[in-house]
């Protein structure tokens, strides 16, 4: 184990490093890593580094390697981590601040995680509401997984589960302009 | 108690029985509901992964829609991932007068964040509400060990969640009691179910909605009982998926039915199986509730009840000593006479 000047280091990736730090609200170098917040994550066993390990990683300024990481992607927003925190550290909001990074820069580790916000976002957009059947079955085309959740679909259908009401609000229109505009960046807020 | 209820995308598809079995409840315990009109999805995951504006913006729409028609009446979200996302717009409106301006801007209307915004719980923690719904318990589901699962999104963050406890919440339980069934302590039920992480990433949420189950049963429970579409479809859904999977794997089946906690209110007030959703569950839910019916009450005293009992009884016993004693006394007596004849 070698020695390691955090302030130096923070200054060596200060451009992404502080993006995401603003974006998130998240000062890195308060985390004192107890794990408390990796001990109760429920995606902690399948990540590839848990979410103590991505604030370790972002302290010794290897920025890098974050955002090849699955991890943010698994994140689940549960709030367990923050909920134990002694720091208070939101680490579900670092964590969405690290995939709008990538998103921003088409860098996205996980394709799928972006695939689902975008065809779920069009959805919205087209029709005010979500339209689950149309949701999966984009979802499968277009990221490969055609199989997946087919099995389901029968049994939901025989349950009523899959037509709906057709309910569409009244509003649809301005449902799409607003979700178009804040998408394109062009939202009313600064 | 009025409510002005956003119905959500979930409420004619995977969450029918929980709007088919809340109406009956609702109906039956003098809840009125409105419908939020001209209601918009809330964004659910995607909004707010997306930007904070979009994660405002949606549910703050309808939210705007909801107070135009009915004022400070309370939002009712009956699905968790839509009540986290209406109350994150509402507190962020509620702590910042800026942000308020900015969410009219992003809406095009006027929002002033005067409604509460409630989960599907909520309204029977109205005192006068559980009173009624007791009331009308007719086949209470006797001692049924039930989980109450919760989820994450109705208990946390605590900055925008109005719960008792983010990690041991006790309120469905104390719904869940109306009916006469028992709830179990249990240590998941505010652990997450993967959500739509389901879709994007199945292989890891396997084991989450497995624990939970596994959980469950360990904890003595018969049933869980869940307040949320998405949880309850991913954990009803999901349990055959998981047990064949076991099944590969040597292990038994981990094999406990699912319901809204709406559903063993409605049951337990008399709606039959089609009108409480309960035919709409994947894994069969009827048998067990219609056995608990049939179960024998088990009245649990109170110390003091207990304390009074041991009173009573030690009073019987001395009293029945004492008739016998003098019984007794009589007999040889009497038994002498008849030996002098």
């Amino acid at each position: 184990m070698g020695f390691c000047n955090l302030s130096e280091l923070e200054e060596a990736a200060s451009g992404p490093l502080s993006e995401i730090a603003a974006a998130s609200g998240v000062d890195v170098k308060e985390c004192y890593q107890c794990g408390k917040c990796a001990a109760g994550c429920p995606v902690a066993a399948s990540a590839d580094v848990d979410c103590r390990g991505v604030i370790r990683l972002l302290q010794i300024g290897d920025v890098d390697r974050v955002l090849k990481l699955q991890m943010p992607w698994l994140c689940l927003s549960c709030g367990v981590c923050l909920a134990r925190c002694p720091q208070n550290i939101d680490l579900p909001a670092l964590n969405t601040a690290i995939c709008r990074y990538e998103m921003k820069r088409g860098i996205a580790a996980e394709r799928e995680g972006e695939a689902f916000m975008n065809i779920f976002l069009d959805n919205v957009e087209a029709k005010g509401v979500s339209d689950e059947t149309m949701l999966a079955m984009r979802y499968n085309l277009q990221t490969g997984h055609l199989f997946q959740d087919v099995a389901n679909s029968p049994r939901m259908l025989s349950r009523g589960l899959l037509s709906g009401d057709g309910y569409k609000p009244a509003g649809a229109p301005d449902v799409k302009r607003m979700v178009h505009d804040i998408r394109k960046g062009e939202g009313g807020a600064e | 108690m009025r409510y002005a209820n956003f119905p959500g995308c979930s409420a004619s598809t995977t969450g029918k029985a929980y709007t088919e079995s809340f109406s009956y409840v609702a109906r039956h315990a003098g809840i009125e509901i409105d419908e939020v009109p001209d209601w918009n999805c809330c964004g659910a995951s995607a909004g707010r992964l997306q930007s904070d504006d979009l994660g405002d913006a949606l549910p703050a729409r309808s939210l705007a829609n909801a107070e135009a028609a009915f004022g400070d009446e309370p939002v009712l979200a009956l699905c968790a991932g839509c009540y986290s996302n209406l109350r994150r717009a509402l507190v962020h409106a509620r702590e910042s007068e800026d942000r308020r301006r900015q969410i009219e801007a992003l809406i095009g209307q006027p929002y002033e964040a005067k409604a509460d915004v409630v989960c599907g719980i909520d309204p029977f923690l109205e005192p006068e509400v559980a009173q009624t719904v007791k009331a009308r318990v007719t086949q209470p589901l006797n001692g049924l060990k039930v989980a109450c699962y919760y989820g994450c999104a109705l208990v946390r963050p605590r900055a925008l969640t109005t719960f008792d406890d983010e990690e041991d919440p006790q309120s469905m339980e104390a719904v869940v009691k109306l009916t006469g069934a028992e709830p179990v302590e249990w240590g998941s039920k505010t652990e997450c179910c993967g959500a739509s992480h389901h879709v994007s990433n199945p292989t890891a949420m396997k084991p989450l909605v497995e624990r939970i189950l596994a959980d469950a049963i360990d904890a003595g429970a018969e049933a869980i009982a869940t307040a949320c579409p998405l949880c309850n479809m991913n954990l009803d859904m999901r349990e055959a998926e998981i047990n064949k999977a076991r099944a590969a794997r040597g292990e038994a089946p981990l094999d406990i039915p699912v319901y809204f906690f709406a559903q063993l209110l409605a049951s337990a007030m008399g709606a039959s199986d089609a009108e409480a959703g309960i035919t709409r569950n994947f894994v069969p839910g009827s048998s067990l509730l219609a056995e608990a019916k049939t179960r024998e009450v088990v009245v649990e005293l109170t110390p003091e009840q207990k304390k009074a009992a041991r009173i009573a009884a030690a009073k019987k016993q001395a009293a029945a000593r004492k008739a016998a004693q003098a019984a007794a006394a009589a007999a040889p007596a009497q038994g002498k006479e008849e030996a002098h004849e």
